[in-house]
């Protein structure tokens, strides 16, 4: 279990994130909505490392650590328990598909070259780029290089892959094939935790759909309480802006 | 009086000129040598935004970039046999200065401006691997040291060779500047051969044609070199 605890953070004189609890079962999909700005990506980015919290601890398994006061040490340690992937793809462009997935399994895991190229490649074939191992990230659709991105945390075999809205860069007909892979990968089983704006994506695959405004969570529960009943005023809002379809007549 | 060119004195300087290729290399292959690693460290120490090297750095750069290398060549020239002097003296090592080899003058000059500029060439060639991809590599479990060994230095080097070609060929024309120091380069070689008779424009023709030689030669190997390294840069394969 993955468990997140008063995440605090400020840039500047800017409070973005005032104290956000996060829990994730394994095997869960938690999935992340909410407004420009309310703090989504810095949620994730702190959860990682990519930017230092102001306070809060994790706890992943029977790692538990401060996220403000995390040594060097503890912060390598939570990497290489978690997996990161980026809105904008972030492949190294100077490595093909397959060293992409293989350079955490190698310098970061230590493992072997050929154990890391075996699961290199099983982890590419997952995500249905089996003839791409060669092809560097210019050669890439948008929508290969965010498959290759995947598998590159997939590789990893992590305890969670945080995602940070990983279609929202994509062209509209290339969204489609990513959430395939997103829904495969949450159906084996994978743990994760999912910023994203793609309604339907929420609503069929989380576990739990959590509702962040203005740096606080205002609502978590199933896709079904959420998106059906949702308890509070700012969830209501939020949802008939995205969701103009479905909530209009309910005004 | 207008005389026709003197062909084989036009000859055989070439050749005369041609001899002072190796000195020429040897100035610009030691000046590389030293102003690639040193320029890097440096251009790094401003990427990283090191405290103090990083001050010390700009102020170096700013004092090459400003002052033409035929002033730095004077001041060492007149300031570094001081300096050796004095340290020969507190040593007891018996040695004189002023017979030095020009060459190693030379060295120093070119090695110091030429640290200075790719310095510069480095950093901004750090500044084109966007930082997501460093975020992307720790994420991965590398370590900032693993990162930028892996992933930015390797793609950093590969957009700096345009502009270390540059700074390739700039150095070359630059040690003619060497017969201040008395270096028998390919320029100092060819005018002492016109001296004589006064061919001196025999003498530039053939100074023009070798140096131009040698920066094609220069430019075209870099070009070759950056078509291979920059393969993970092309769109089709
Ligand atoms: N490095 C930073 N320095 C200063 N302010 C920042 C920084 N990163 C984010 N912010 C600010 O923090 C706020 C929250 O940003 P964040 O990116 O977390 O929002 P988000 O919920 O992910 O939004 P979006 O849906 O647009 O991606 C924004 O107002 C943003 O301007
Ligand atoms: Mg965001």
């Amino acid at each position: 279990m993955l468990e997140f605890k008063g995440v605090r953070k400020s840039f500047g004189p800017l409070q973005i994130l005032k104290g956000v609890d996060v829990e994730i079962g394994k095997g869960d999909v938690v999935v992340i909505l909410g407004p420009s700005g309310s703090g989504k990506t810095t949620l994730l980015r702190c959860l990682n490392f990519l930017e230092r919290a102001d306070a809060g601890t994790a706890r992943l398994g029977s790692l538990e650590v401060d996220l403000n006061r995390a040594t060097k040490k503890e912060v390598h340690a939570v990497r290489q328990k978690t997996a990161f992937v980026f809105q904008n793809y972030n492949l190294f462009n100077n490595k093909t598909a397959l060293e992409n997935v293989m350079e955490g399994l190698i310098t970061g895991r230590k493992q072997p070259k050929e154990t890391a190229r075996k699961k290199a490649a099983a982890a590419l074939d997952k995500v249905g780029l089996s003839d791409k191992y060669d092809a560097y990230p210019v050669q890439l659709s948008g929508g290969q290089q965010q498959r290759v991105g995947i598998a590159r945390a997939l590789a990893l075999d992590p305890e969670v892959i945080l995602f940070d809205e990983p279609t929202s860069a994509l062209d509209p007909e290339l969204v489609g094939e990513v959430l395939g892979v997103m829904r495969q990968i949450a159906a084996d089983g994978t743990t994760m935790l999912v910023v994203t704006h793609e309604m339907q994506f929420a609503k069929d695959v989380a576990s739990q759909v959590v509702f962040m405004d203005d740096g606080v969570i205002v609502e978590a529960g199933t896709p079904g309480q959420i998106f059906d009943r949702p308890a509070e005023e700012r969830t209501k809002r939020f949802l008939r802006r995205v969701l103009p379809d479905e909530y209009n007549y309910s005004i | 009086m207008q005389q026709s060119l003197n062909i084989p004195f036009l000859i055989d300087t070439f050749f005369t000129a041609l001899s002072g290729v190796p000195i020429t290399l040897a100035v610009t292959a030691v000046a590389m040598l030293i102003a690639v690693p040193a320029g890097f460290l440096l251009a790094l120490s401003r990427v990283n935004e090191v405290p103090v090297l990083r001050e010390i750095t700009k102020v170096y750069v700013s004092f090459v970039r400003g002052t033409p290398i035929i002033v730095q060549i004077f001041i060492t020239y007149a300031s570094v046999p001081l300096i050796l002097t004095a340290l020969f003296e507190k040593y007891g090592i018996q040695a004189n200065v002023y017979e030095l080899n020009p060459i190693w003058y030379a060295f120093i000059v070119f090695s110091f401006s030429t640290t200075a500029i790719l310095s510069e060439v480095f950093r901004s060639a750090l500044s084109t691997v966007d930082r997501g991809q460093l975020e992307a590599a720790w994420s991965v479990g590398l370590t900032g040291f693993q990162s930028f060994r892996r992933i930015i230095i390797p793609q950093a080097l590969v957009s700096a060779l345009p502009n270390l070609a540059t700074a390739t060929v700039n150095l070359i024309k630059a040690t003619s500047l060497g017969y201040a120091l008395s270096l028998q380069e390919i320029t100092l070689k060819a005018k002492v051969a016109a001296n004589a008779g006064y061919n001196y424009i025999e003498a530039y023709i053939d100074i023009f044609l070798v140096y131009l030689i040698l920066c094609s030669v220069v430019e075209f190997a870099f070009k070759k070199y950056e078509q291979r390294a920059a393969r993970f840069r092309v769109q089709h394969v």
